[in-house]
């Protein structure tokens, strides 16, 4: 993720749903932010958590899961294939924050669309390259207005978006790889 | 602590990213199938939140729970149960469950 912080995270004692207390804790390794973002994503590296005293339970600060929700962001218009209906979903939600019936009315087409779309394993080539370049120039249209982490992530953004002249001829596979994001 | 005073605490913790997706929560967003932007937009753009009291779960001294009201992206009503910790940094919130 650079050598710049984006944020800064603080951790603060709470109770756990089991009863015990989540206290701040070091992770060292993975963890698997998929349930939390709703596609694969594992991030490795070194993080400040909370861990409960009692069940043993792990949770990330909810900035830092929005770190990684924009580094997963990034990963996907970037991608050199086609994305898939789980990955369309995402970058709807986590890019846009929009509905599928929001997302249907930009592009022109019905929330029925958008649906399905989402239900199957890849996108069509014109359908993946609309939403990616959507996604890419909403971005860059809110850190041209100052706002972050997309004004911070400006290069970045320009060169995802730049790279996507054309689209991609490679499908989704059955079974995407997670996205893997150093931290 | 009034109804109104916890929501705008909750949606402070929101926005300015202090709070935590417990792990029983995760399994209820599992089975939902909503994630966290879903919960974001809920909380956000709440009207209602309630006082949340489940006998089983005793809160420790300086913790208050609430049910939260609010919609997902999809327009579908969702209610959340969150924790509300006010310490030296502000509000901090914990998703403990979606109901």
């Amino acid at each position: 993720m650079g050598n710049k912080p984006i944020f800064t995270v603080t951790v603060t004692n709470v109770p756990c749903s089991c009863g015990g207390t989540m206290k701040p804790f070091k992770l060292v390794g993975e963890y698997d932010a998929s349930v939390e973002l709703g596609t694969r994503v594992i991030a490795d590296g070194t993080f400040m958590v909370v861990r409960c005293d009692r069940c043993g339970e792990i949770a990330l600060p909810g900035r830092m899961l929005e770190v990684l929700s924009n580094e997963a962001v990034l990963l996907l218009l970037g991608l050199d294939r086609r994305l898939s209906g789980v990955e369309a979903r995402f970058l709807r939600k986590a890019g846009m924050s929009l509905g599928q019936k929001g997302l249907a009315e930009r592009l022109g087409v019905t929330r029925v669309t958008v649906a399905r779309w989402e239900a199957g394993q890849s996108l069509s080539p014109e359908h993946d390259f609309s939403l990616r370049s959507l996604v890419g120039h909403q971005l860059l249209k809110l850190g041209g207005l100052g706002i972050r982490p997309w004004s911070q992530r400006r290069p970045q953004l320009i060169k995802a978006v730049t790279g996507l002249d054309s689209a991609k001829a490679k499908a989704a596979p059955a079974r995407p790889p997670p996205l893997r994001i150093a931290a | 602590m009034r109804e109104s005073e916890a929501l705008r605490a909750i949606k402070e913790a929101f926005r300015r990213g202090r709070y935590y997706i417990a792990p029983h929560s995760k399994k209820r967003m599992s089975q939902r199938a909503i994630d966290l932007n879903d919960i974001r937009h809920a909380i956000l753009g709440a009207a209602r939140a309630e006082p949340y009291a489940d006998p089983r779960r005793p809160l420790p001294p300086g913790v208050t729970s609430w049910r939260v009201y609010g919609v997902d992206l999809e327009d579908e009503e969702l209610v959340i149960g969150v924790d509300l910790v006010m310490d030296h940094l502000g509000a901090h919130a914990t998703v403990i469950t979606v109901f």
